[in-house]
């Protein structure tokens, strides 16, 4: 037991850190509803850091300690499916970036403008499609990270990869949403903080009420929390441990995005404070994998089989 | 980072496992009804105890030349966790290993210490700790209970309130004010509690038999020789060594059973409905989360890096999780809640009431999070 980083996952981290400095703040004046992260996607692939979590020195936790810092970025970074779920549970070079979908359900995917491959999860099988050529619509979204549609008919091509586990695909995926919710969830509680230390009403710093502060503090806790549990999740590879992390983080993004945008007042309704790329971006992240019903869902298969399968909604468990 | 545990680890817990299965009863759960405080319990831990200092497993934290086993904050953790799984046999002795002993150690006499440690160390000695007063609780330093000096000795007058165990201890850890107000006119007393001047009453609640309890000092005389470390200086005292306790027992521990056992109940019925399991997996979220984070305060006592706010923060996400077992079980299991038949449904409903109380109030938690960790103003 050691739960600190190793040197290597310390180093790791800390040029990771060097890597996203310069994309730390939106450009001035900038009102976008998302910031284009492929520059610093293609920088960090062109150094090898997409693939972390394929080396031995790094493991998972590589290609998760990845999606922490982008996603506590304002810039979209599309690096779930390249840095960890590809690595992870496919296994061979993907074209990246590489969005992810469950069959059938391409009405908005997220990051897939941005991506070169979408990896299909079936029911028994996992498909990868080169999206060259493919007809990709960009949709109009408040969220954070692009999203994008793509016909069923589309969805039903792409090349079968042999061996690969559809619940494997989806453990990982459930995985990298926990990372990305705890990073965006410490991005949104640290900005909150330094906010509500400068916000003066009656007289004083409104993080000087007890009503603010213990909330403030709550939060920080589900931040902590998710985090551990992704990371716990990464490293284990155990299956309950990344649907319970997902159904952790997915609670937490609900109750972080209210509080911190709440704390900001209406100013954290705008698009003028940098806020809502990370409430948006956890807000999208929090139902992703069908919210916390579709993730316990997957964990409690896992902690509590059935005696007898029940019909359940496909999408909930792969 | 790395989750897993070392195979030495593993065998100590596979040891300490083996160890209690033996020693409990067939019937434990119906006995004990995994209640710290009741009488079975405190009275079990007075052979068990025994036993496990002769396995060398009462005190295998403490230091080897003070006939502990020298083992590192895991293997302590370790033994509280199994402990713990099982409602923790050594009843009340657990703060005589966790806290009460290394005090003395540390801060008694040449005499207090060969008067209290080996029984301590042998089992044969329960202690209750008497710090809550009815206006003293969160605000532990405006305690007053006073300690007049008179003659060679003191006399003790005042009260304490919610004391667990008293009525079944031999010893209470006191404190009493011997000077100024504030922190630093306290003082420690290791009192006795069968002194003339002491009247115990019990404090009839939701909790466990003896959980809480009145403790009156009317005239208590007591020699000077009583007062562990300096007049004066118990807030010293009581700050270092519950420094390393706040984060207090791995009640998650008997939580996951409850909801492990709970869980099953539910399938064999037939009644795991999606709901039930959904809810179920949050609780056992909330647990996983609680156990890691506590974890991760182990770790850094491994590594003797200063206690800082992660503390608090496991803690407080214990507590989260111990509510969500609560209505887990309130929601789910109403009939076993309310016929109060199944020990293990009964202790996991009631014991969570109190984990947003012991080791410091919830709200104390987020307050020392609040100021310390994310460094947010004071009010003016």
């Amino acid at each position: 037991m050691d739960l600190d980083l190793s040197p290597d996952q310390q180093e790791l981290q800390a040029a990771i850190g060097r890597m996203a400095a310069p994309y730390q703040s939106a450009p001035a004046g900038d009102t976008s509803y998302y910031l284009d992260g492929m520059p610093l996607y293609a920088e960090m692939e062109a150094g090898g850091f997409t693939n972390a979590a394929a080396m031995d020195d790094y493991g998972a936790l590589g290609g998760l300690l990845l999606l922490e810092a982008a996603s506590a970025l304002p810039y979209s970074v599309p690096l779930t499916g390249a840095a960890l779920v590809a690595p992870m549970a496919v296994r061979e070079g993907l074209k990246g970036p590489v969005a992810l979908a469950f069959s059938g359900r391409g009405a908005a995917v997220r990051h897939l403008p941005m991506a070169s491959t979408l990896l299909i999860v079936g029911d028994d099988e996992v498909r990868a499609l080169d999206l060259a050529g493919r007809q990709v619509e960009a949709l109009r979204s408040i969220f954070a990270d692009p999203f994008g549609t793509i016909s069923d008919h589309e969805m039903r091509q792409g090349r079968r990869l042999d061996g690969v586990r559809p619940q494997d695909v989806v453990k990982w995926w459930s995985v990298g949403v926990a990372a990305e919710i705890a990073g965006a969830a410490a991005a949104a509680v640290d900005r909150t903080v330094e906010f509500v230390k400068m916000r003066r009403q009656f007289g004083r710093p409104i993080g000087s009420y007890q009503a603010i502060q213990h909330r403030l503090a709550e939060c920080e806790v589900l931040a902590d929390a998710t985090r551990m549990l992704a990371r716990r999740a990464a490293v284990t590879g155990d299956a309950a441990a990344a649907f319970l992390a997902a159904t952790y983080a997915e609670a937490a993004a609900g109750r972080i995005t209210y509080d911190t945008q709440q704390f900001h007042g209406a100013a954290g309704l705008t698009r003028e404070i940098e806020l809502h790329f990370f409430t948006y971006r956890l807000r999208s992240l929090q139902g992703e994998l069908a919210g916390v019903a579709g993730s316990a869902a997957r964990a409690a298969d896992q902690l509590w089989p059935r005696r007898e399968a029940r019909p359940v909604e496909k999408h909930l468990v792969a | 980072m790395d989750f897993s545990w070392t195979d030495e680890q593993t065998a100590f817990r596979e040891r300490l496992q083996g160890i209690i299965a033996r020693a409990l009863p067939a019937d434990w759960g119906e006995k004990s009804r995994y209640d710290t405080s009741s009488a079975y319990m405190s009275e079990f831990s007075r052979t068990f105890c025994p036993m496990l200092a002769s396995e060398g497993l009462l005190i295998p934290h403490w230091p080897v030349e003070l006939g502990g086993g020298g083992m590192d904050p895991f293997h302590h953790w370790i033994l509280g966790e199994e402990m713990f799984y099982v409602g923790d046999p050594r009843s009340y002795q657990y703060m005589n290993v966790n806290w009460v002993g290394p005090a003395i150690i540390q801060y008694g006499t040449d005499a207090q210490r060969r008067e209290h440690i080996g029984r301590i160390a042998s089992g044969t000695t329960i202690w209750c700790q008497g710090f809550s007063e009815p206006s003293a609780g969160s605000d532990l330093a405006a305690l007053s209970t006073r300690a007049e000096r008179r003659g060679d000795g003191y006399v003790l007058n005042g009260s304490k309130i919610w004391t667990s165990g008293a009525s079944l201890a031999d010893y209470c850890f006191l404190l009493a004010r011997t000077g100024g107000p504030g922190t630093h006119g306290i003082s420690v007393f290791l009192l006795p509690t069968k002194m003339p001047g002491i009247e115990i009453r019990v404090v009839p609640s939701f909790m466990g038999q003896y959980s809480f309890h009145e403790v009156f000092l009317t005239d208590v005389q007591v020699p000077a020789e009583m007062r562990l470390g300096e007049e004066n200086k118990g807030w010293t005292i009581v700050r270092s060594v519950l420094h390393n306790e706040r984060i207090g027992q791995p009640r998650y521990m008997l939580s996951m059973r409850v909801l492990e056992h709970a869980m099953g109940l539910l399938v064999a019925r037939g009644e795991d409905t999606e709901l039930a399991r959904a809810r179920a997996v949050q609780a056992q979220a909330g647990l996983e989360a609680a156990r890691y984070l506590a974890l991760g305060v182990i770790d850094r006592r491994a590594k003797k890096l200063p206690v800082d706010t992660s503390t608090n923060i496991a803690r407080y996400a214990l507590v989260t999780a111990d509510r969500l077992v609560a209505d887990f079980l309130c929601d789910f299991l109403h009939d076993d809640v309310t016929a109060d038949i199944d020990p293990l449904i009964s202790v996991g409903f009631r014991r969570t009431g109190s984990t947003g109380l012991a080791a410091g109030s919830a709200e104390i938690q987020l307050n020392l999070i609040s100021k310390h960790h994310l460094q947010l103003p004071a009010v003016a």
